[in-house]
Formats: C-alpha cells, sequence, structure tokens
C-alpha cells in the first residue's frame, strides 16, 4: 500500500471515530438540560445524519473544485477548530434554548434546537472527510470500486470504535470539556498529517 | 438429532412460562417493556421482565405498603415539619404516593413521571388517581424542577432502580437544583438501589454529602435498597429524636407498621462517612460504569 492510500485510509478510519465519538459525547451534553427523554437521541440522530449528509454533498463538490492535500489538510483544521471550540459555549447555549422554551415544549423541541445550533455545522465539517478523501485516493479507474469501498468500510469500522471506546473508556476516563476538546486535538492531529503530506509531496516535485 | 434439540427447547420454553403469576398487562412504552402481574393476592409493576419489580400492591388493601424499603422511605417524615407540599420524582406503581395521600389528606403533591405509559398504567391497575391536590406531571424530574420556583417541604427521588441510571439525576447539579426547591427545613428522600457495594454508590454519597448539610442513610434490610435523606438544614438528628418522631407519627397517623421499629435498626448518620470515589459532576458521572465496578 503506498503511503499516500495509508494517509488518506487511517484519515478516514479516525475521524469515523471521531464522528460517533462525539454523537455519545453529545447525548451527555444534551441530558443534564433536556433530561432523559427519547427525544435526546431521535434529535441527536437525526441532526447528525442531516450533518453529515450536508458534509457529503459540500464535500464532494469542494473535491472537485480543490485537489490537493493541502485543501483536504486546512478542511480537517476546520473540522477541529469547530470540535475543540464546542465546549467553550455548548453549556451556555443549551441553558439559553432551555430558558427561551415553554415548560410544555421544552422536552420536545429543546434537544431538537440544542443539537442543530451544537452539532449541525461541525458534523457537516466531519462528513467532507469521506468525499474529498474519494477524490484524492482515485488515481486508477479501474479499482475505483474497491477503493471506495475499503474506504466506506474503514469510515464505519472507525465509528465503532469510536462508540465502544467512547461509552466504554472515554467518558470515565475525561470530564466533558476536555473529551471533547481531545476529538478537537485528534482531528488537528489528522490535519497535520494531511497537510505535511502535501507539503512534503509539493517540495518534492 | 435435530428433533431432540428441538424437544429440549420446548420443554425449557414450557417450564419458564409455567410462572406460578398471571401477566395481567404487558406493553412497550418509549422507556420499558412495561409488566404488570399477579400473584398471591398481590399485584406487581416490572419492566423488563428479567429485573426486579418496581412497585408492589395487595389487592385487597392499596395503601400497604409491601416492601420494606417502600416503609423506610417514609423516614423523611421523621426528619421535617409536617410536609404540606411533596414532589415524588418517579412514579412507578404509586404505592407511595397513594400511601402519603391517605395519611396527609391536606398536602399537595406533585409527581414528575417521564413516562405516560407508567401514568396509565398506575391509573388502570394500581388504583392510583390523580386529584385538585395532587397532579403528575409527564416530564423528566430534571426538566420539571428546572422550569419550576415551588419549593417543597419533602422531596423523593425514586428513579434509580430502571435498567440504566439517568446520569443527569446523580450529579452535583442536580442535587443542587433539588436543594433550590427545598423549604428551609426541607428533605430529600432519595431511593438508591444497590445491591452489592460498587463505585457508584460511593460516588452517590459522596456527591450527596458534598450538596448537603446533612446525610443519614437506611438500608433496606430485606432488599438492595438503601433510603439516603438529606436535610437542608445544618445539625444532626439523633437517633433517640429520629425515632421518638417516628412513633408519635406511627401513632397519630395510624401507619399499618411501626416507623419506629424499622428506623431504629436502620438509622445511620453518614454526614462524615469516608468516601473514596469523586463527586458525580454534569461533565463527570460515568455511572453505568461506575456501577459495575465493586468496591473491596
Amino acid at each position: 500500500m503506498t503511503l499516500r492510500k495509508t494517509i488518506l485510509y487511517s484519515i478516514v478510519l479516525v475521524s469515523g471515530a471521531v464522528v460517533l465519538s462525539l454523537e455519545i459525547l453529545a447525548s451527555r451534553i444534551l441530558q443534564p438540560k433536556f433530561g432523559s427523554s427519547v427525544f435526546v437521541w431521535g434529535s441527536l440522530i437525526a441532526v447528525f445524519m442531516a450533518g453529515l449528509a450536508a458534509g457529503y454533498y459540500l464535500g464532494g463538490h469542494l473535491s472537485d473544485r480543490f485537489t490537493s492535500f493541502i485543501d483536504f489538510g486546512l478542511l480537517l483544521l476546520l473540522s477541529a477548530v469547530l470540535l475543540g471550540g464546542l465546549p467553550v459555549f455548548s453549556t451556555q447555549v443549551c441553558g439559553a434554548i432551555f430558558r427561551a422554551l415553554h415548560t410544555d415544549s421544552v422536552e420536545r423541541t429543546g434537544p431538537l434546537l440544542a443539537s442543530l445550533a451544537l452539532f449541525f455545522i461541525p458534523t457537516t465539517a466531519l462528513g467532507t472527510v469521506s468525499p474529498f478523501a474519494v477524490r484524492l485516493l482515485a488515481d486508477d479507474p479501474s479499482r475505483l470500486g474497491r477503493q471506495v469501498g475499503a474506504l466506506y468500510a474503514l469510515s464505519t469500522l472507525g465509528s465503532i470504535v469510536g462508540t465502544l471506546g467512547t461509552t466504554f473508556y472515554l467518558i470515565l476516563w475525561l470530564q466533558m470539556p476536555l473529551a471533547i476538546f481531545l476529538l478537537g486535538v485528534i482531528q488537528a492531529l489528522l490535519a497535520f498529517l494531511a497537510l505535511a503530506y502535501g507539503l512534503l509531496g509539493r517540495s518534492a516535485k | 438429532m435435530r428433533i431432540r434439540v428441538w424437544m429440549v427447547l420446548f420443554c425449557f420454553l414450557a417450564t419458564s412460562l409455567g410462572h406460578a403469576y398471571d401477566v395481567i398487562f404487558e406493553g412497550e412504552s418509549l422507556y420499558h417493556h412495561v409488566y404488570v402481574t399477579e400473584e398471591d393476592g398481590y399485584r406487581y409493576l416490572a419492566f423488563d421482565e428479567t429485573r426486579g419489580t418496581q412497585s408492589a400492591m395487595k389487592i385487597s388493601d392499596p395503601i400497604f405498603l409491601h416492601y420494606v424499603y417502600a416503609r423506610l422511605v417514609f423516614a423523611g417524615l421523621a426528619f421535617c415539619d409536617e410536609p404540606k407540599d411533596v414532589l415524588f420524582v418517579g412514579l412507578g406503581g404509586a404505592s407511595m404516593p397513594k400511601f402519603f395521600r391517605h395519611h396527609y389528606g391536606e398536602a399537595t403533591i406533585d409527581i414528575a413521571e417521564i413516562d405516560p405509559v407508567v401514568v396509565e398504567v398506575a391509573k388502570k391497575y394500581f388504583q392510583f388517581a390523580e386529584d385538585e391536590r395532587m397532579k403528575v406531571y409527564v416530564k423528566d424530574g430534571r426538566v420539571f424542577l428546572s422550569k419550576s420556583d415551588k419549593k417543597y417541604d419533602l422531596i423523593f427521588l425514586d428513579a434509580y432502580n430502571t435498567a440504566s441510571i439517568p446520569f443527569h439525576l446523580t450529579t452535583k447539579e442536580f442535587m443542587e437544583e433539588v436543594r433550590r426547591h427545598l423549604k428551609p427545613n426541607g428533605v430529600v428522600v432519595s431511593n438508591i438501589w444497590s445491591p452489592d457495594m460498587n463505585k457508584y454508590f460511593e460516588a452517590e454519597i459522596k456527591t450527596f454529602q458534598a450538596t448537603f448539610p446533612e446525610l443519614y442513610i437506611f438500608p433496606g434490610l430485606s432488599s438492595g435498597n438503601y433510603i439516603f435523606i438529606t436535610t437542608n438544614r445544618a445539625g444532626q438528628v439523633p437517633k433517640h429524636t429520629v425515632v421518638e418522631r417516628a412513633a408519635q407519627i406511627t401513632r397519630e397517623k395510624k401507619f399499618h407498621f411501626d416507623l419506629a421499629d424499622l428506623l431504629q435498626s436502620t438509622y445511620q448518620y453518614a454526614t462524615h462517612r469516608p468516601c473514596r470515589e469523586q463527586v458525580l459532576t454534569d461533565d463527570h458521572a460515568p455511572v453505568e460504569v461506575l456501577r459495575t465496578q465493586r468496591t473491596e
């Protein structure tokens, strides 16, 4: 396997883990304010799917325009900033939404609004990773099918690791703001990986 | 070979289905699989068949408290003034609200229960009825409290003994919210289920200690339940005072059991009980994991 492929596969794998880790942690952010009603999970899953859908679409478009590893790195860096900044205002946003809503509607509407406000944009950024990686990977059209398949599989395997790792370990080990911040750090490391490869590759040419 | 396997399976199913109790209601709610069963003159509420019962009602006497821990819960009465405003977080089979309603007809009772099916079942099968002084709010307990300014003499927290502990009802921030809703002499009674000594139990003790000036623990004797009593006011209420007041209440209210006897054998002053675990907070409350970790 080439270095290029290894890097892309790793980024997709780890980003897949970060998405689901964020989703589990998100439930821990919403529950203290909006309770443990089913609406918390329903809203979260819906908003994460919406964010990923938007990200796939956007990522596909962007990857046709910007085709370098450096662009990819910058996109990853954006997701890192969005994630790392999340704990700075998440409590205040939840509080403001909670106060703004009437007591009869807060349990249903609150989690949906808070999920949208806090997690739609970060998950959109995370969603751009896979299509962008596909574009950078696709060097040989005759092998495109298996390469895209491998990327999807790795992303989803990463999600499994993210889910289990977060519920069984991360929640136990880390305070909430730190755990989310850690996800930002992980995305930043991926960004530097892509940037380094892009820059070194360019100077090598 | 295959036939033999099926026969074994069939026999196994036949015996496991041949319970002595009758299932009189079975339904799916958003949160639980709810069972109502009957056996030997008692009606039981259970969530998910494999787990213990949530509540029991003697069919001939719906006010009767079958479980020791359900009686122990009323230890809270020995720590506060005559209660006028009371809140129950968690309804279950409504045995405690019904008992309280029966003996304290003048008090106003609010009940927060998250599961609408549980409320329906309590009304249909456990002789629970709302009236002008007893109202149920189908809400998460914490959401209910955060949106209210009402103050209570007694708050009963009974939402911890289901399959997963709602972590947001275990934290210091939640306890502070609860305390904000107490009158100066108010008391909180919590039913903590902990069949073995685990780190969650220790952490919960620590969290109560960190929020309230005084903590008393009454072990449920025959079950894994522990009744935690916390007071808004500082100052230990000594055992003999608690027992005397319990005796007086038992006499005046004509309880069907002797509360004084029960408290005499279970009273533990736990305000200064040493705990190694950390306080649970909204940012860090890994209650499910802690619950699986035993303490020596």
